[in-house]
């Protein structure tokens, strides 16, 4: 310790002598660096460490140069710009450079060749990031199977989603095109742990006692071996279906997603989780709210649904049950959360506003229960990019980021608020007026729009 | 009992009236007189060059068109059909069907399969493709991947020589998008191992050739003086005798390797797209193909139904001015009440048209002339309507100097219609193979 100290000392003071920038600028400088970066916040854990983050992403360039020829720019000019993982910047602009964000802020030279979009009055957000969906991507590798002109794709473009998983890999929505879809690879262990079923809980308990047992001897094994080369190594052949999933688990190569609603499965999955050293998220956590101190001490991220509704068991004598206040209790025991709808398709029948066309809608209900409205977005932005490892490309408005965003017409939480375009890669790849889908709704070009006088949609024409 | 024996002998009295008939007038159209002129008048004569003629006569020598034209000299000896106020027009071609094949289904890479072997002469309703006006009609095989080539065929009932054109084109069809890649991966890696097969062969082939004559050399210094003058003959015998033979290639995929190695006489693909974003998975697909990753897309497509979502790839297929073979009919665009035609769309965008029956079978073949009637209605002009059934068919067939319009030199290739073919109500009246009548309403009465 002492010596590496020592030797940062040596390497700095190497530098001074070797440039002549005033030693304070540079400091100054590497903490820039490090806020730009944005890594995920290190929660406490325990066990054995997690997984290596994802690379970090490239240092943004320090100085741009509008006038750089042969790139192509989209800048959004005038609009309150909600960067997520920054500040709120009224009256701002986007500079979009080759897919990427290459500056934002009050004041951007904007270069002449870049095609412009006057957004005043409206709001610039992150695209929001669904956890989960199905229909609005291709499924498995998304470059094989996207059907390019799909309704679903429309859809979740105009409900301002721009990226998701679709249970293999996180996928852009993106329209017209077969290539560049897919951001990364991202699988989760998929566990059941229901005390529906008590026989699989505790197979899953015993594998993992096993496999650590096992992990154990591996280890005195590798001491002995220095001693004595022929000692035999432990039988590794009966590691197959549950054990390696538990060595997965164990040895931090994947993370559990496990869907969980009642508190004692809960409070035994995390127990395991700090017991095991492995790394959760629990999808559903109805009952959470219940004791938020086990999910926060075990590290577990929480992806929850906040107008979900589960009945008090009144033979229980605890609480029980599912609250409102659910995702604001465990914010505030600092449980990273995720909003997901109930639904995780795009339904056009049953009741409106229960999936993924309303996301921004099932933040607000969190809000409703009291959670502050940037972890509300939050929610829907950098967190479910957090946990499906993509947080360096999506999620958040930072320069050398992708140019995911979504431009909308209003706060992002309220019930009025529609997208007017959403940008994947710097590309317009949903404008509400263009599409058709919505723009019946508050036209964007009248002022007052003419009520029509039967039921006929008024975008069809007339009728006859 | 005597019912049966009634009918029995009933049959037979068919039977012989039946080959009475047919024995002196069967000679096929081909062999027709070499003298024999034939002149067939008609009240108008749409000869698919911009040319109506009103009225007009097309003079007809050994199965060819000799004149188009007006009031023709003609030697009095011509066999004159006189086709009254009736419309002549180029006969009618098929560029895609299945219609009458056995329904064999094959999946795979089988480039070197015939829907011919599908064919059973005697169970194929030939009389239907006559009585709609088609003289020609492309039997494709049916499956997904490369399940065959395509062949040109005349319909006439009765031939030796039916066969057009052996190859015209390869079929791809894929029924889900990853299909698509695995079965291009599948069937280019396999012609790709073809092609290193006999280029290994070669390299084997080569170096035994130079160790034989290292051999040979050694052998030669060894025993300079034994018979200086035999040697060299053998030297120059053994190349001479062992010629290279490459080893046979899978004839499955031999079409395919021609597609690699850019023959001339290599058949293009024609890609089935049941939606519009089959054809970017195609491209991707198609560019993921070392071999192929520089070329032109692929513009020639069968669209299999004309539904309104294809208005996404107006702009990409007009660009390549893509050939397209579809179905013609009204659509609407998704999710809208708002009518489109696709075929026209397409069309009036600088695509090639080919018009497809709807259903594959006599009603879909019935109904050509009232849908090539409706897209004159939605924005086409009549003669492109027209040549979408006769020209554009004919040169996507690579027929085109045969066949598909009323020109001196083309096979007299007709079909008459008792009004302007776009009329409604107008009806097939005869069907001209090789100047030959092979269908006339006037017999079914």
């Amino acid at each position: 310790m002492n010596l590496k100290l020592k030797s940062s000392l040596l390497v700095l003071a190497v530098l001074f002598l070797v440039t002549d920038i005033p030693f304070g600028a540079r400091l100054s400088l590497q903490v820039a660096g490090v806020a730009e970066a944005q890594d995920p916040p290190q929660r406490r854990r325990r066990g054995r460490r997690p997984p290596p983050p994802p690379p970090a992403p490239e240092p943004p360039k320090e100085e741009i140069e509008p006038e750089e020829p042969g790139g192509e720019y989209l800048a959004i000019e005038g609009a309150t710009i909600h960067t997520v993982t920054g500040p709120v910047i009224v009256a701002g602009t986007v500079l979009c450079k080759d897919g990427k964000i290459s500056s934002f802020g009050v004041d951007v030279q904007i270069p002449e060749s870049a095609e412009r979009i006057d957004a005043e009055g409206y709001h610039v957000y992150p695209g929001l990031v669904a956890f989960r969906s199905s229909g609005l991507v291709g499924s498995g590798e998304a470059e094989k199977t996207q059907d390019p002109f799909s309704l679903g794709t429309a859809m979740g473009l105009a409900a301002g989603i721009t990226s998701t998983w679709n249970g293999s890999r996180v996928t852009k929505l993106i329209r017209g095109s077969v290539t560049d879809l897919t951001l990364r690879r991202k699988s989760f262990t998929s566990i059941s742990y229901s005390s529906r079923n008590p026989l699989k809980k505790r197979e899953f308990r015993r594998a993992l006692e096993r496999v650590q047992e096992h992990l154990r001897e591996l280890e005195r094994h590798q001491v002995e071996k220095k001693e004595n080369p022929d000692a035999k190594a432990p039988d590794e052949k009966w590691i197959r279906g549950v054990y390696s999933v538990a060595k997965g688990l164990i040895l931090g190569e994947t993370v559990a997603l496990v869907r969980l609603s009642k508190i004692f499965d809960i409070r035994e999955m995390c127990t395991l989780a700090r017991r095991f050293g492995f790394s959760l998220v629990i999808e559903g956590a109805e009952e959470a709210w219940i004791d938020p101190g086990v999910i926060a001490r075990c590290g577990a991220s929480v992806v929850l649904t906040p107008r979900a509704r589960r009945d008090r068991d009144e033979s229980r004598g605890s609480d029980s049950g599912t609250s409102i206040e659910n995702a604001r209790i465990l914010h505030e025991y600092g449980v990273p959360i995720v909003i997901l709808p109930g639904s995780t398709g795009i339904a056009m029948w049953g009741l409106a506003g229960r999936d993924l066309a309303h996301l921004p809608l099932e933040a607000a209900f969190a809000v409703r229960g009291g959670l502050a409205e940037d972890v509300a977005v939050e929610a829907i932005t950098i967190e479910p990019a957090r946990i499906l490892g993509v947080s360096d490309r999506v999620g958040s408005i930072e320069v050398g980021k992708d140019a995911d965003f979504i431009i909308l017409d209003g706060d992002i939480l309220s019930y009025m608020t529609h997208v007017r375009w959403a940008v994947i890669d710097g590309q317009i790849q949903y404008d509400k007026v263009e599409e058709g889908l919505l723009d019946h709704i508050r036209p964007a070009s009248e002022e007052q729009p003419e009520v029509p006088d039967d039921h006929w949609p008024r975008r069809l024409g007339d009728p006859l | 009992m005597i019912h049966f024996t009634l009918k029995r002998c009933y049959c037979l009295a068919l039977l012989l009236l039946v080959s009475a008939a047919t024995l002196p007038g069967s000679t096929p159209p081909v062999q027709a007189d070499e003298d024999r002129v034939i002149v067939i008048r008609a009240g108008r004569v749409i000869t698919g060059t911009g040319e109506i003629l009103e009225p007009g006569e097309v003079i007809v020598e050994e199965g060819k068109i000799t004149l188009v034209g007006n009031q023709l000299e003609y030697p009095s000896n011509a066999d004159v059909i006189d086709a009254g106020n009736q419309t002549l027009m180029a006969g009618m071609i098929l560029a895609k069907s299945t219609y009458g094949l056995a329904p064999i289904s094959r999946n795979g890479t089988h480039c070197d399969w015939s829907p011919l072997r599908q064919l059973r002469e005697s169970e194929m309703p030939w009389e239907d493709f006559l009585e709609c006006g088609f003289v020609a009609t492309t039997l494709i095989p049916s499956g997904s991947g490369f399940p065959g080539h395509a062949v040109v065929v005349h319909t006439a009932q009765e031939s030796s020589d039916r066969v057009l054109k052996k190859a015209a084109y390869l079929p791809l069809s894929g029924r889900s998008s990853s299909g698509i890649y695995s079965s291009v991966d599948k069937a280019f890696g396999a012609a790709r191992g073809e092609i290193e097969k006999v280029k290994k062969a070669r390299e084997k082939w080569d170096k035994e050739q130079e160790e034989a004559k290292k051999k040979a050399e050694e052998e030669a210094k060894k025993k300079p003086d034994d018979a200086a003058a035999e040697n060299p003959e053998k030297d120059d015998k053994k190349p001479e005798k062992k010629e290279f033979t490459a080893p046979p290639m899978n004839p499955a995929v031999l079409e395919l390797v021609k597609i690699i190695e850019e023959k001339s006489d290599a058949l293009p693909i024609v890609f089935e797209a049941s939606t519009p974003g089959l054809i970017l998975h195609l491209d991707s697909a198609l560019s993921r193909v070392e071999e192929l990753k520089d070329r032109d897309p692929l513009d020639r497509f069968v669209l299999s139904t004309s539904r309104g979502v294809f208005h996404e790839v107006i702009e990409l297929l007009s660009e390549r001015e893509a050939t397209l073979l579809m179905p013609s009919g009204l659509s609407a665009l998704p999710d809208t009440y708002t009518r489109i035609h696709m075929p026209v769309a397409f069309s009036r965008s600088g695509c090639r048209l080919i018009t497809l029956p709807r259903s594959d079978n006599l009603a879909g073949m019935q109904e050509i002339p009232g849908k090539l009637a409706e897209m004159v209605r939605y924005g086409l002009s009549a003669e492109k309507a027209i040549a979408s059934v006769t020209a554009e068919p004919a040169r996507f067939l690579g027929l085109e100097k045969e066949m598909g319009t009323v020109e001196p030199g083309k096979q007299a290739h007709f079909v008459l219609f008792d009004a302007d073919p776009l009329q409604p109500g107008a009806r097939v009246m005869k069907t001209i193979i090789a100047g030959e009548v092979v269908w006339d309403r006037e017999d079914r009465r």
